[in-house]
């Protein structure tokens, strides 16, 4: 099953599109992360996902084809989304009281409750007087208690320090592993995407450019460091994601190009071949926009 | 999964929907509003402190006036001077006046403070896209919480209704069109007619608040259309809609009193209580007068005015003696509540297309 599946998906503003022709398979089970620089279109794909926006073209579906928004979509998909609206001028004990009705079918009132000792977050306490960590908490214990089947967090890090985000991460991994909760999440902050992400997908200009297991990107690149006038040759092996010439050297990130199944290209003689992090891949795509992979699995084709 | 499969287990949450699930629904969709409700519910103890007060003491007057006989005396003596006169020229006149305008403003200050915010509010706060991702679904939500709070606004509406009306009583029995039942004022502001024009601006103000996403433009906007909604209501749809399906009688008593006038146009008059010097069947609407010849053809205005000025004379024996007659159209006493309803349930139509409007809206568009 795949917990997201988009074909040919769109969204226009006006005149701009902030999303287009996006075709997109998020297998179950996995804790996806969505990468992109600004306005790339991880908001609106993550709002047309839970159904906070309507597609200007193409369609959207989660869980296994239920349309995005819908009722039984809703029940087993939480949003937290970017500044955490949350209802400012209630005390926590209500805002948890409201998000409880509000979800009665699924709700896990004794989840909800740890969470909230366990982060001494004060319950009398009007949410709008929570510091941002603390927002971000609630929000986050809110969305866990409804124990969803896919869970979507759009940049949930932003408003957190560093050890708070720790505690974040740390807490949807287990909710993850518990669960088997899918997860997806967007954010800017690479390093964290690397520690936690099994599923990468990395948005540019409003178009997937890069959509795959994380082992396999990593695995499919590699950093070549060779002399400068060879660079044509690795062309022939691999593709070239990224380069940086110098006069006399050059490096390049580069891609496999055969099936998983053939055995692998090797790099040229003179050059020399490394393993690449994560943060490294994405990087390179985001500084090549026009460069893409996509050996994501293929979604069902829905017209 | 087909359709039906999907649709059935849904459809059965609904009918199982218990007494205590709705009450903790109405709880959650209420709770972030309940600064609102709290401030209706505040509004409306002003307002019915006010009304009581006044209403106590017409009632108490009126009251004077039965024990010592003073109703229908036209001769204005002893003890029945003060009080007769306190009616007819003092503070009464002024509150009756201003409440029925009060009343008149009842839906405006609905829509405006009530309607136009509440779903602006959560626009403007981001809160929509909280609330529209859990798992009761936006239609749900929005149901229940345009659900509550109509309700509530129809409960405020229909208890000022209500003490419009009893505190208007002793001045509707002794003065002759004022406070009259049929009156617009009076006929648009029943429990009935209240509550349904306060539901109508409401879902006026919900469906501005939802199209504009601001609250102080939504409020505006709302004031604007809700002040012509009520204007229309007042000086048109009333007359119109009480000018259907008419009935027509020959007045044989009119004149009894000795006043013929000409009669205009438009509605000629509002005859309440039996014992007025107004023509027409008891407890009647009317709407138009007009004389006949002896041939049964109706006369214009001009033929009137110069058979007055040749032939003096007034009432009845009058009308006798030139073999003319005067005919009125009116709605009876009995069709009374079926206008009520018609103007109530017309109204509350209209706010009911309204509501699924703005939740198509609310389904459809992005949060």
């Amino acid at each position: 099953m795949n917990v997201i599946e988009a074909a040919r998906l769109g969204r226009r503003y006006w005149t701009t599109w902030a999303l287009r022709d996006c075709t997109l398979a998020i297998p179950a089970g996995r804790v996806a992360a969505l990468a992109g620089p600004n306005g790339a279109g991880k908001t609106t794909l993550m709002q047309m996902a839970v159904g906070l926006i309507p597609p200007t073209e193409g369609r959207v579906t989660v869980l296994g084809g239920r349309p995005a928004g819908s009722r039984e979509a809703l029940e087993r998909v939480a949003f937290v989304a970017q500044d955490v609206p949350l209802y400012q001028h209630l005390p926590v004990e209500d805002m948890m009281r409201l998000a409880r009705v509000l979800n009665a079918g699924r709700w896990d009132q004794s989840r909800a409750a740890r969470r909230l000792a366990a982060m001494d977050i004060p319950l009398r306490r009007k949410v709008g007087k929570l510091s941002g960590g603390q927002q971000a908490q609630v929000a986050l214990t809110i969305a866990l208690a409804r124990r969803p089947e896919l869970l979507v967090l759009d940049e949930p890090l932003a408003p957190l320090d560093p050890l708070a985000r720790h505690e974040f991460l740390a807490a949807v991994m287990e909710t993850a592993a518990e669960d088997g909760t899918s997860v997806l999440f967007s954010s800017h902050v690479i390093t964290e995407l690397e520690r936690v992400a099994d599923y990468l997908v990395v948005l540019a200009r409003g178009r997937v450019q890069v959509a795959g297991d994380v082992e396999d990107l990593v695995r499919s690149h590699q950093l070549l460091t060779g002399p400068a006038d060879g660079v044509a040759a690795v062309g022939d092996r691999f593709d070239v994601v990224h380069a940086q010439q110098g006069l006399a050297q050059a490096q390049l990130l580069v891609r496999q190009r055969t099936a998983s199944a053939q055995p692998p290209a090797q790099a040229p003689d003179g050059w020399q071949a490394n393993q690449v992090t994560l943060e490294e891949i994405v990087l390179a795509y985001l500084r090549e926009p026009e460069a893409s992979a996509l050996p994501g699995p293929e979604p069902a084709v829905i017209s | 999964m087909t359709a039906l499969t999907s649709a059935a287990p849904q459809a059965g949450r609904w009918r199982r929907a218990r007494p205590r699930r709705v009450a903790a629904l109405a709880w959650a969709v209420g709770r972030p509003h309940r600064t609102t409700l709290i401030c209706l519910g505040l509004w409306l103890l002003a307002s019915a402190a006010g009304m009581l007060v006044a209403g106590i003491q017409l009632h108490r007057l009126f009251a004077a006036e039965i024990q010592h006989g003073c109703l229908g005396r036209s001769a204005w003596s002893g003890v029945c001077r003060p009080l007769q006169s306190t009616f007819g020229l003092g503070w009464p006149q002024g509150y009756a006046n201003l409440i029925m305008l009060y009343l008149q403003a009842v839906p405006v200050i609905i829509g405006v403070f009530a309607g136009a915010p509440l779903l602006a509010r959560e626009y403007t706060a981001g809160t929509v896209r909280f609330a529209w991702t859990q798992g009761i679904g936006r239609t749900r939500w929005a149901v229940a919480t345009l659900g509550l709070l109509a309700s509530a606004v129809a409960v405020v509406a229909c208890l000022l209704g209500l003490l419009l009306q009893w505190s208007l009583l002793p001045v509707a029995a002794q003065t002759s069109r004022f406070a009259d039942r049929w009156e617009p004022g009076v006929f648009g502001s029943t429990p009935l007619t209240a509550a349904a024009a306060a539901v109508l601006a409401f879902a006026i103000g919900v469906l501005a608040g939802t199209l504009i996403r601001r609250v102080v433009p939504a409020m505006a906007v709302t004031a604007a259309v809700t002040i012509t909604v009520a204007n229309l209501t007042y000086n048109r749809l009333h007359y119109w809609l009480l000018g259907q399906g008419l009935r027509q009688a020959r007045d044989l008593a009119f004149g009894a009193n000795g006043n013929v006038g000409i009669p205009s146009a438009g509605p000629i008059g509002i005859h309440e209580t039996v014992g007025r010097s107004v023509p027409g069947p008891a407890g009647a609407w009317l709407d138009q007068g007009w004389y006949t010849g002896p041939d049964g053809h109706r006369l214009s205005n001009g033929a009137v005015t110069a058979l007055l000025n040749k032939h003096a004379g007034t009432g009845s024996a009058w009308l006798t003696r030139l073999h003319d007659s005067f005919w009125v159209s009116y709605q009876p006493a009995s069709r009374y509540w079926l206008f009520q309803f018609i103007l109530a349930g017309g109204t509350l139509l209209t706010a009911l297309l309204l509501a699924v409007a703005t939740i198509a809206l609310i389904r459809h568009r992005r949060a």
